[in-house]
């Protein structure tokens, strides 16, 4: 039985330009997560410890972040073998030029594509040297003579993921093909597995042959991690550490793999290593009271300190739902780690004209029926340019609480 | 409301009780002249329909009789809606109000006191002040239908008045409410923009601009790292590729080097092949040249053998023609003889030729000096009829004794003074004429007796005297006749002077008469333009010589011409022709002249002959002497070339020798140069290249490791600055900076979107307000001013603001436009303004004397408009000028003088 941990695509230093002013924070809590990855390596007793490509975000990173990253996987009581991605390709002026990477003895930057015999194992990397390339870095493996367990170690897209020209095209069957008994990928963020064609020594049990994986590609949806549930397979992609962005499903994760002996099956366990949670919400307003219901739901959102969340409203506004927008802007600001509101999408409700009346008689009441009128997306009786639906509706929104104010 | 009368006591001039009325519907004139009360009858009439009865102050204290203590009461009736009513209101002492309403045949009391202020104020819309009396501003609607004394123009529409407009159009600008709301949305507004639109900069400046600012800023920075960035790949791109270039350098010298070993030996073999194929050449080329040695004497010996046959005979030919060279020269020397003594004997005749030109020459000279001898003589029988006439006009000119011309003109000027001193002398002489009708005696007592001392009948008689003239006639009287006195000596003195000095001028001329001395002068001017001519001539016949010169070249020419005739005394009778004694000499010389030439011809062809006969003798002795030494040179030669001792055979033989030798070296240096040819290149030019591509190559590697160290150090130094870290901070920052002015520009765009939606708004309401205003307003002042004005301009306030000039672009303020011009705007937007607010009803406008500025004729086309408006107006005037409004038809005349003239109202004049 060999038992260790597949991580991979840490992008330490990553520009989280997204979120704008937590970007810092983001950044930092991927190193938390690296944490937390050599943690659950060392309580699940893993022999070693492989990193797939992609430790970090670009070549150009501050070298302090390198000397954390090192000092981090120090941490680990196995070896760590790590291989150059496509963001921090083997180039000159590299990150695994650092002195780090040597002042650790359980460190091994793999730099060749050369067989390396560890204990009991032998691992087949293939560390990448530029950005962009359309060959597959597993050709040269060929393990199928080799009777200890092989292990390879790449970074690159599965066909079928993506669509276009590849960027490191990796065959479906290359572990197969290959005579490894696994193949941990990088590159890809969520995790993934993919069962093998069948009918080889090196076959797959849980997949037809060419079929679909059992958790799924990145186009169709990979089933979601879950830390309680094991799945069996020679090809995955373990995801990243820590979520990188908001819609990024399956990533947040190491993967935990246990080959019992040299042609079994290997196990794969996802184990949730992610610390911050990204959240979508995405609400349509139709009726009274909705905007208020989702900041009752908002409000209830706990662990907010680690939360992102990006709130999407469309449908209709109320004349009270001004208030609500304003109150849920400030909850998002004050209280989560981020919050976007994005109200572009809801305009003001057609037949919610009332308080249009109670606007004193004479311009100001015309004034409010022709910015009224350009709130509606399918007006099409021609609009001054700078009066889109959006500002129409915060116009609208501005006459509203200055007619309340103007009445107090 | 139409105003029906008015009856006023107590009430400034109005110390007693007066009325006016009962007024028309139509146009009413109140007259009178100033001072009169035509504007207390105004005021009267506000303040009974605005103020308060029970208002006091010093406004109501003003409206009090000088030096009276009576309370001011004004009793108005007036039709509204079709009903009449009475309002009494008295101020002050005993205030009351009373609004009554005709019932019946009589008013019967409707309201009181504070009731009836009420109902009275709201009649017009008017508004109560909140203490003290009202002014214009409170008349509701009789803003625009009342004009005070001198103030057509309206200051300020009240809310009420201008609401009254705007319904009666059909439009609301603005309801209650409405302001509070508009300066909320203005100071938003202001809060981020400025007047002209801009986004507010400085301390005001919204956060906006401050984020826009960072936002430029952060983006400089993120496009400075983003090329650090760049840098910092292409600079690993050139480290890797410096590397490569080194590790390239590298192989490429072990492999050179490689083969420089190898070429090395091969060269060395090479070397000795070439160092023997070049021995071998030597000794071929040395075998060559014995061959060819030999060869050279062999066919030397055969040349000059040749040579002196053929030399040797060429000489004896030459030595056998010298004899009759010799003879041939002889005969030559003959001719040349002749031909000398031909030519002496044709130059012999020249002294012929000469002769005859000089025969020719001295008749030629004979023939001029004759004609030359008769011209002078012809020239100086004139010069001597010339000399002899110019001396006889000297003598003419030289007998008339006068003056010279400058004199003359003196004379003259002395003459003219003289003869002026004369008569102002004769002038201040007192003369008397006397002319009896028949002889009497004559006795002068003072003065100049006349030459007889009888006054002969029908005679004039003379009598002059200085200072007097006085005599008898003996019978008849004494006459004395005197004059002015004083002068007379000083112009006796003035004639004397003058007289003198004509006297000397004129002395020595035989006479003092000027007109004889002119006559004279005039003939000697005559003599002497005779001696000028005569001079002249003289001088052109001399021509520059002298008639003493022309008879010594008279005797010169006669000498001549008897030197000729002793030689040829023939000419004596018969003259010589010139031109035929030329012909002949000319005719003798070309002969002369055509023989020696033929002479000089024949004598140099036979000079040429004798030469070239000499030279071919001479030639030919050089030519044997040279043929002899050749002979003895090539006997010469052929002795040094068999000087060996050898005989041709033997000779031979060793050509032979000669010509093996050479063969055997030329195969052996085939045979080198084959071995030599088995080497495809030159191995040792081959090993020099391959050195000097190694020294290259390893130059290249230098360089190549040198730049790769100098990149190392660039890619370290941008390493050091992480400037993906750097990029990543920037562009979260700028992310953050969009987002949040993205958020912030959409607040600002709702704001602007406001203001300006709500101008638009205002600009439309207001547009569909002004425009029936503007147009009613265009067309009373066009028809007042013409076409000077285009359009009177209005602002929010439903008042005017200025006018457009024709052909004018821009708008000109009412302040720049003239006083008159500017009362016939304000009546114009007035009377427009009445016209939209009251069409349904009829009102009263009452226009206080308000034209102070308007010309005549301006005027009357103004009282024509107020014509028309009395169609739906009732039109009340006061004014001073009632002439002016004679003309309407229809208008009722009001004299206010009537009330002071002793009657207590003012009815219909």
């Amino acid at each position: 039985m060999v038992k260790f941990l597949h991580t991979a695509d840490w992008q330490i230093g990553m520009r989280a330009a997204h979120v704008g002013a937590v970007g810092g924070r983001v950044r930092g809590e991927r190193l938390q997560a690296a944490r937390r990855v050599v943690t659950v390596a060392n309580e699940s007793a893993a022999e070693f410890l492989i990193v797939a490509g992609d430790t970090f975000e670009d070549n150009a990173v501050d070298r302090l972040l390198v000397q954390q990253v090192a000092d981090i996987l120090a941490g680990f009581r196995g070896p760590v073998f790590l291989i150059p991605g496509n963001h921090d390709p083997l180039v000159p002026g590299s990150v695994w030029e650092h002195a780090s990477w040597k002042s650790h003895a359980n460190l091994r930057v793999l730099t060749a594509d050369e067989p390396v015999e560890v204990a009991g194992v032998t691992l087949y990397p293939c560390p990448l040297h530029e950005k962009y390339s359309p060959r597959d870095p597993t050709r040269w493996i060929d393990a199928r003579d080799d009777s200890r367990v092989a292990i390879g170690i790449a970074h690159g897209t599965v066909e079928g993921v993506a669509h276009g020209e590849l960027d490191y095209p990796i065959p479906r069957d290359a572990a197969d093909r290959a005579g490894l008994d696994y193949l941990g990928l990088g590159h890809w963020h969520s995790f993934a597995s993919y069962p093998p064609p069948g009918g080889s020594p090196f076959g797959g049990s849980s997949a037809g042959a060419g079929g679909t994986s059992a958790l799924g590609s990145w186009d169709g949806g990979a089933s979601r991690a879950e830390s309680s549930r094991a799945e069996s397979s020679r090809l995955a992609y373990s995801g990243t550490h820590e979520t990188t962005k908001f819609g990024e499903r399956d990533s947040g994760n190491a993967l935990l793999v246990e080959i019992p002996a040299r042609g079994e099956m290997p196990r794969l366990t996802p184990i949730r290593t992610g610390g911050l949670t990204w959240r979508v919400i995405e609400r349509g307003l139709a009726d009274d009271g909705d905007a208020a219901r989702l900041r009752q739901e908002l409000e209830a959102i706990g662990a907010a300190d680690t939360t992102l969340l990006d709130v999407r409203l469309r449908g209709v506004l109320g004349r009270d739902d001004e208030s609500e927008l304003r109150r849920m802007e400030e909850l998002l600001q004050a209280r989560f780690l981020f919050g976007r509101l994005d109200a572009s999408g809801a305009v003001p409700r057609p037949d919610d004209d009332r308080w249009l009346d109670e606007l004193p008689a004479g311009v100001i009441r015309e004034t409010a029926r022709q910015i009224r009128s350009w709130s509606d997306p399918g007006w099409v009786e021609g609009r001054p340019e700078a009066a889109s639906p959006e500002v129409a509706t915060r116009a609208l929104l501005e006459l509203y609480r200055m007619q309340r104010e103007a009445g107090e | 409301m139409i105003l029906r009368g008015i009856e006023i006591q107590g009430w400034r001039c109005f110390a007693g009780a007066a009325s006016v009325g009962p007024l028309g519907d139509g146009l009413n004139i109140i007259h009178g002249p100033n001072g009169v009360g035509k504007s207390t009858l105004m005021s009267a009439v506000a303040r009974g329909l605005f103020d308060s009865h029970s208002v006091r102050g010093a406004d109501m204290l003003a409206l009090r009789p000088w030096g009276r203590d009576l309370s001011p009461k004004v009793t108005i009736e007036f039709d509204h809606e079709g009903e009449r009513f009475r309002l009494t209101k008295q101020f002050l002492q005993g205030a009351a109000s009373v609004l009554s309403r005709m019932e019946g045949e009589r008013f019967v009391p409707l309201a009181e006191n504070r009731e009836a202020d009420d109902r009275a104020r709201g009649l017009l819309a008017g508004d109560a002040p909140g203490r003290g009396a009202t002014d214009a501003r409170h008349w509701g609607l009789a803003q625009i239908l009342w004009a005070t004394q001198g103030s057509l123009q309206i200051e300020q529409l009240a809310g009420r008045t201008r609401a009254t407009i705007e319904d009666a159009l059909g439009a609301q600008i603005a309801a209650p409410g409405s302001d509070a709301i508009e300066k909320r949305i203005v100071d938003r507004y202001g809060k981020i923009f400025t007047g002209t639109g801009r986004l507010r900069s400085g301390t005001t400046a919204p956060a906006i601009v401050a984020k826009a600012a960072r936002l430029e800023a952060a983006a400089k920075e993120r496009d400075t790292l983003r090329r650090r960035l760049e840098e910092f790949e292409e600079a690993s791109r050139r480290i890797e590729d410096f590397g490569q270039a080194a590790e390239s350098a590298r192989r490429e010298e072990q492999e050179l080097n490689d083969r420089i070993k190898t070429l090395r030996g091969q060269a060395q073999a090479y070397r000795e092949l070439t160092h023997r194929r070049t021995l071998h050449r030597q000794a071929a080329d040395a075998a060559e040249e014995d061959y060819r040695r030999q060869t050279d004497k062999l066919e030397a010996i055969r040349d000059a053998e040749k040579e002196l046959a053929t030399v040797s005979q060429g000489l004896t030919q030459r030595q056998a023609e010298l004899p009759a060279q010799a003879s041939l020269v002889e005969q030559c020397e003959r001719d040349v003889e002749a031909a000398e003594l031909r030519k002496g004997e044709v130059v012999g005749r020249r002294g012929e030729v000469t002769e005859a030109r000089g025969i020719a020459e001295t008749a030629d000279r004979y023939v001029r000096t004759l004609t030359r001898q008769d011209e002078l003589e012809k020239r100086i029988h004139r010069l001597e009829s010339a000399a002899e006439e110019l001396k006889r006009l000297r003598a003419s000119r030289d007998e008339i004794v006068v003056p010279d011309r400058s004199t003359m003109t003196k004379i003259g000027k002395l003459a003219r003074q003289r003869d002026d001193s004369r008569l102002r002398l004769d002038a201040a002489v007192i003369t008397v004429t006397v002319t009896p009708e028949a002889d009497h005696p004559l006795r002068v007592m003072r003065g100049e007796a006349p030459e007889s001392e009888t006054l002969h009948g029908a005679k004039p008689t003379r009598i002059r005297g200085v200072p007097e003239v006085a005599f008898v006639i003996p019978g008849v009287g004494e006459f004395r006749a005197t004059g002015p006195t004083g002068d007379f000596e000083q112009l006796q003195r003035q004639w004397e002077t003058a007289d003198g000095r004509f006297r000397e001028l004129t002395a020595g001329f035989g006479t003092e008469d000027v007109a004889v001395l002119e006559t004279r002068r005039a003939e000697v001017d005559e003599l002497e333009r005779q001696i000028e001519q005569a001079k002249v001539k003289v001088e052109t016949l001399l021509d520059g010589s002298s008639l003493e010169s022309y008879r010594e070249q008279r005797r010169q020419a006669a000498g001549v011409l008897g030197e000729i005739l002793e030689r040829f005394p023939s000419w004596n009778d018969s003259p010589p022709e010139p031109a035929d004694s030329r012909r002949r000499a000319e005719e003798l010389a070309e002969a002369f002249e055509r023989d020696v030439r033929e002479a000089d011809t024949e004598l140099e062809r036979v000079r040429r002959a004798l030469q070239a006969a000499v030279q071919k003798r001479s030639a030919a002795a050089t030519e044997i002497v040279r043929l002899e030494a050749e002979t003895g040179a090539i006997k010469r030669r052929l002795e040094s070339l068999r000087a060996d001792g050898w005989d041709d055979a033997a000779r031979r033989e060793k050509l032979t020798d000669a010509a093996l030798r050479r063969d055997t070296e030329l195969g052996k240096l085939k045979q080198v140069k084959a071995e030599i040819e088995a080497f495809d290149d030159d191995p040792v030019q081959t090993l020099e290249i391959m050195e000097r591509q190694l020294e290259a190559v390893r130059e290249r590697s230098v360089e190549a490791v040198r730049k790769l160290d100098n990149e190392s150090g660039r890619l370290e130094q941008i390493t050091s600055e992480a400037p993906y870290s750097a990029l990543a901070q920037v562009e979260e920052e700028i992310e953050a900076l969009r987002e949040e002015i993205a958020r912030q520009q959409v607040e600002i765009d709702a704001i602007r979107l406001l203001r300006e939606t709500l101008e638009s708004q205002r600009r439309e309401v207001m547009g569909s307000v002004l425009h029936p205003i503007q147009k009613r307003a265009n067309h009373i002042l066009r028809r007042i001013a013409g076409s000077r004005f285009e359009d009177v301009r209005f602002d929010e306030s439903l008042l005017p603001n200025g006018v457009a000039p024709r052909h004018a672009e821009d708008t000109v303020s009412l302040t720049e436009i003239s006083g008159g011009e500017r009362e016939q705007v304000h009546f114009a937007v007035r009377m427009a303004l009445a016209d939209a607010a009251f069409r349904n009803s009829r009102q009263m406008v009452i226009l206080d004397d308000v034209f102070t500025y308007t010309d005549a004729t301006r005027l009357a086309r103004i009282v024509a408009i107020l014509g028309d408006f009395s169609e739906r107006f009732q039109i009340v005037l006061l004014t001073c000028h009632p002439e002016r409004y004679r003309g309407l038809a229809g208008a009722e005349f009001f004299d206010l003088e009537s009330i002071d003239a002793g009657k207590n109202d003012a009815s219909r004049s």
